[in-house]
């Protein structure tokens, strides 16, 4: 047994605060631990570390300290066991000879438990050379321990006490604190700092912890006749420093500092003389303490003012970034002045993480928006209550009218608009109803204008105040613009001139405004490729308005990869809704709804569909927390009027459409909803604030005073077709401080490609991703689901998807969790994805490789290359089964599967005529490439 | 107080440099077994100083050209062969014997000035380091740090 018996692997450093040079360094070996054991070492050590770092007074001297761990590896599990207390005799090969029963002095201890600890000394130094302490954790779960030059413990759940006390004698010069009868007690006054004879208070070792009132000695032993204590009138206090007799394995004339203390009783907490030793001892080996103030002014910049009159209330962090080992109290002790509050507290308490001493300590300042224009100043002093410092922080603030923002819609009005979405509702009619949703659902101060664009575009409306809903001028006109002729479907599809004329009527439209807006956008939808120049590359980088563009239709027919080029460089996106089904008939104005989420800076709150049927009423909850200060709860339906919607705040109150306060109802033909501020009843904040609402729907009653328009809708929803079954989507917007971005990126559009999600939340512009959780629910191209769970990173969730199918994919991306307040909140936000048979290589002269895939799949299904055909291309010299075979080969990909007829005889009527040619003259170049 | 110990200098910042020294006892006798100097701090020496024929147990003395006491390390009776006995409830006691041989460490600051140590203590003979009447503390040995060689047996 011995060295012979196993092999030193290496060393890791487990808790790295600084060079080794710098800290006080602990080295861990293991014996006993075979190499399949090597895993339950390194949780044996972990295990170690916990009590011992959890153990005053090492719990604030912990980040001075370096732990290595030396992974042995032994030839047997275990440890020897001889028979000293019965039982069957256990002999292991262990590299360190750990043993129980170890003899001494003639007589087997059972529980004492001995290395060689020679041995261990020399792995250790040979391993981490500057090394202060030496420690072996031995692998049997035999209770039992030894100290010395190297302390020794074993598994047991209590053993790492062992571990501990033998370390305050070999590291700290700690003197035993039991009693006995006095072998090996020294005589004069022991040199150790925690043991004495000398019970005079004013001479004591320890005399600056001893109170006046404390009597010395403080008590006596009673059990020796040769003690001289003399035991005192009244018994001190609980817990004060003395002189009690006993101690250094003498019961009498030898003292302690208090009755108990880790170095007399393993596990109790040492007492304050062997804690300040212990302190004074890893002083030096403690990063300096630094406190570093990153924020010495706050400034509340431009912040809106609130809906409905009732003011945004924002909070700023003061910020430290403290370094430290101990607790640190940050504490208000003036101010704040001006008007700001202290929404949590007056003191935030700090405590660097064991592991990383670096940490930040944040006080929360808040004001409430008032009137545009309006300014506030104020001071607040600061003071850390450990070191004395103190700062006075200047604070200013501003309010600002709300952000407004003008919106140019880019529509295409080209021939393939006349088809089929896919729920036997033609596309422009789909696109009236989204686009007739965003109009209603703007905010009145926005500015709306329209571009219509097949083979060139025009500029229908110019940008024009929506006014307010459902009425006002501006949302009028664009209303009689999108719902008349001038959208009606025909000729080509020039999506870059229809670009170039929004970002023109944008410019105009700034240039002309009264008062600039703030945010301007354009929105694109179009159901095809661009097919009529200027291309989407060279017009791209001519915006500045931030660009979404929404692709109705199938992936293979949309200039995917053009679109996401010029909406990621302009800090948006592209959707592309896929073949719109019966069962998802509101997607396009689903789409439009969370695109005027982005341009509102709006947060998706939730977003559930359901079905109303005959009288029941749906009860559908959502979160609104403490950060948000407006909220739209949108319904969409083919027949709002027929759907009576209501909401219940947290404590139970209805609010419906005349309720007024900081709500109100906007009823138009697609879309009803309620806009408020919050809390909706100033006279009852917190019941109508943060906390779970509902929203309250079910099918309406008649009601002939609502007008004629009501009744017909209604007489619909009542029809046979529909059966009183009405669909619907609720959106739930909040205007929030507690912010919500999802990203999707995609690098290439070919199957195969990875599409990089990131989730951000902000609250109050501070990173969260603790209490945070994210995850994306993803709809595959062949309609199966997945859902994958983003990665926290310091500052964002992440994840990467492989497109691994060809066509469309959908991200339901979310966020979870709670606010700091503890008020749980959720956010959401819906992106797609493509990956297509030469996704990255379409260019406008050449159909694309997926549609020749499926010509290919045609004509041969077809048999239209049978017989006489392949006799004329023999003749030619070409070999026409040979050809479509290499042809086959490169449509031969992971999820290009056949499609049905139908849809084959889609691929090919969707191919232009100007595509057909293309086809045709290809076929006829490789043909002509073969000589006669 | 002994003047030599009026020399012990309170450092208020820490030795960043160390000598670990090994010891050896056996047979009545001591010996300097290596002397490694490393690039670590040396942790302080906390508590008041121990002085001959006051206190008792052992400790390390270093001592520069004029014999003046620079540092002192409580040693946790190295001499005295025990060991301790850990019951399950929390109990300690302490077994005492008799050993041929030991060995310990002391880490002690890298000084420019240091030019010996001393081991100090009640007797380097396991027996005679009574359990019943301690005998009075005494230099038991003093090495040279001159030589910067490590001291090997």
């Amino acid at each position: 047994m011995g060295a012979s018996d196993g092999y030193v692997v290496g060393t890791t450093k487990v808790v790295d605060h600084g060079p080794n040079s710098d800290r006080w360094n602990l080295v861990i070996v293991g014996d006993g631990y075979r190499l399949s054991e090597l895993n339950q070492y390194h949780t044996d050590v972990q295990s170690f570390l916990t009590t011992f770092r959890t153990t005053a007074p090492f719990n604030e001297l912990f980040c001075g300290i370096n732990v290595h761990r030396v992974d042995v590896v032994s030839n047997e599990s275990g440890a020897d066991i001889p028979a000293c207390a019965g039982g069957t005799p256990v002999a292991v090969n262990s590299y360190f000879d750990a043993t129980f029963c170890s003899n001494f002095a003639g007589s087997p201890m059972e529980r004492l438990l001995t290395i060689d600890s020679g041995l261990a000394t020399t792995v250790a130094t040979t391993q981490v050379p500057e090394r202060h302490q030496v420690l072996c954790i031995v692998n049997s779960s035999k209770y039992g321990g030894a100290g010395g030059a190297v302390a020794t413990c074993s598994t047991h759940g209590s053993a790492a006490q062992i571990a501990i006390h033998e370390i305050g004698h070999s590291a700290f010069g700690l003197a035993d604190e039991y009693g006995g009868n006095g072998s090996g007690t020294p005589a004069g006054e022991p040199s150790e700092p925690n043991v004495t004879r000398n019970t005079n208070r004013n001479t004591n070792k320890w005399r600056t912890l001893i109170a006046p009132t404390t009597p010395m000695p403080s008590a006596c032993d009673g059990s020796c006749a040769s003690s001289t204590c003399v035991a005192p009138a009244s018994a001190p206090a609980a817990g004060a420093v003395g002189t009690y007799e006993g101690g250094i394995y003498a019961n009498c004339n030898t003292y302690r500092p208090l009755p108990d203390c880790y170095m007399r009783t393993l596990g109790t907490p040492f007492c304050p003389v062997c804690a300040g030793v212990i302190r004074q001892t890893l002083q030096p080996f403690l990063p300096t303490e630094t406190i570093n103030l990153l924020t010495p002014s706050i400034n509340f910049f431009n912040v809106p003012a609130g809906m409905g009159g009732i003011g945004v209330t924002t909070q700023r962090a003061i910020v430290w970034e403290v370094r430290t080992c101990r607790q640190l109290t940050f504490q208000i002790i003036n101010g704040p002045s001006g008007g700001f509050g202290v929404p949590a507290g007056t003191s935030v308490s700090v405590t660097a993480d064991p592991t990383v001493p670096l940490a930040k300590a944040r006080l929360w300042l808040s004001y409430t928006s008032t009137n545009p224009g309006d300014l506030a100043n104020g001071q607040v002093t600061v003071r850390c209550n450990q070191t004395g410092q103190t700062w006075l922080i200047n604070i200013s603030a501003n309010t600002i009218a709300r952000p407004r923002a003008a919106v140019a819609l880019v529509l295409d009005r080209s021939g393939s608009m006349n088809e089929d979405a896919g729920d036997a509702v033609s596309k422009v009619q789909k696109l009236r109803e989204a686009a007739n949703t965003f109009i209603s659902l703007m905010p009145p101060n926005d500015g709306i204008g329209i571009v219509r664009f097949n083979d060139t575009a025009q500029r229908l409306m110019e940008i024009q105040e929506a006014g307010v809903a459902p009425s006002g001028p501006g949302r009028t006109t664009a209303l009689n613009h999108i719902m008349g002729a001038d959208l009606n479907p025909g000729g080509n599809t020039s999506i870059g001139d229809g670009v170039v004329k929004g970002k023109q009527m944008l410019d105009d439209g700034q240039a002309s405004a009264a008062t600039p807006y703030d945010v301007t956008a354009e929105v694109v939808l179009t159901d095809g490729m661009w097919n009529q120049p200027p291309s989407l590359n060279d017009v791209g980088g001519s915006l500045t308005a931030t660009s979404y563009a929404v692709g109705l239709g199938l992936p293979s027919n949309i200039s995917v990869g053009a679109l996401t080029s010029l909406c990621q460089g302009n800090n948006g996106y592209l959707l592309v809704t896929g073949a719109i089904t019966p069962d998802q008939s509101m997607r396009l104005s689903k789409y439009f709804v969370q695109i005027l989420a982005g341009v509102t800076n709006a947060q998706i709150a939730a977003d559930p569909a359901g079905m109303l049927d005959g009288h029941a009423e749906h009860r559908i909850p959502f979160w609104i927390n403490e950060a948000d200060y407006g909220m739209d709860v949108i319904l969409l339906s083919p027949f709002p009027y027929g759907i009576e919607l209501r909401l219940e705040a947290p404590d139970g109150t209805i609010i419906d459409a005349g309720t007024g306060a900081n709500s109100r109802f906007v009823l138009s033909n697609y879309v009803s909803y309620y806009r408020c501020a919050l809390p909706v009843l100033p006279a009852n904040g917190d019941g109508s604030h943060a906390g779970l609402w509902h929203a309250l729907l079910r099918i309406g009653t008649p009601n002939p005073d609502r007008g004629w328009s009501w009744r017909e809708h209604y007489a619909q929803a009542q029809s046979t077709h529909l059966q009183r079954q009405l669909p619907y989507e609720l959106v739930v917007h909040s205007y929030s401080s507690l912010t919500f971005d999802g990203r999707l990126t995609q690098k290439s559009f070919e199957v195969g490609a990875t599409a990089k999600l990131t989730a951000i939340v902000h609250e109050y512009d501070v990173p969260r991703t603790r209490y945070v959780d994210s995850w994306a629910e993803v709809v595959r191209p062949d309609g199966s689901h997945d859902t994958i769970l983003l990665t926290p990173t310091a500052e964002h969730f992440e994840a990467d998807y492989s497109l691994l199918q060809n066509g469309l994919y959908r991200f339901r991306l979310r966020a979870r969790g709670q606010t700091t307040e503890g008020t749980p909140f959720e956010r959401e936000k819906t992106l797609t994805a493509v990956a297509v048979p030469g996704g990255d290589q379409w260019s406008p002269d050449e159909p694309k490789i997926d549609q020749l895939c499926e010509w290919l799949r045609c004509l041969r299904k077809s048999g239209a290359l049978d017989g006489p055909l392949a006799e004329r291309f023999k003749a030619m010299g070409i070999d026409l089964h040979t050809l479509l075979a290499c042809m086959a080969d490169r449509c031969r990909q992971p999820g290009l599967a056949p499609r049905e007829p139908q849809r084959q005889h889609d691929a090919i009527t969707s191919l232009s005529a100007g595509q057909m040619k293309s086809l045709v003259r290809w076929v006829a170049a490789e043909l002509d490439k073969r000589p006669d | 107080m002994s003047s030599r110990y009026d020399s012990e200098e309170r450092q208020t910042s820490p030795s960043r440099n160390s000598i670990r020294l090994t010891f050896r006892v056996a047979d009545g006798e001591v010996a300097l077994v290596s002397k490694e100097r490393l690039r670590m701090i040396t942790p302080p020496s906390v508590g008041e100083r121990p002085e001959i024929g006051t206190n008792g147990g052992y400790w390390v003395e270093l001592r520069n050209g004029q014999d003046e006491v620079i540092f002192h390390r409580v040693l946790t009776a190295p001499l005295l062969h025990s060991v301790e006995l850990f019951a399950p409830d929390g109990t300690i006691e302490r077994a005492f014997g008799e050993s041929a041989e030991s060995r310990f460490e002391v880490l002690i600051p890298d000084r420019d000035d240091g030019r010996s140590i001393a081991l100090i203590g009640e007797s380097l003979t396991p027996s005679k380091s009574s359990r019943k009447k301690a005998a009075e503390t005494r230099e038991l040995a003093q090495f040279s740090l001159v030589d910067d060689e490590k001291e090997s047996e």
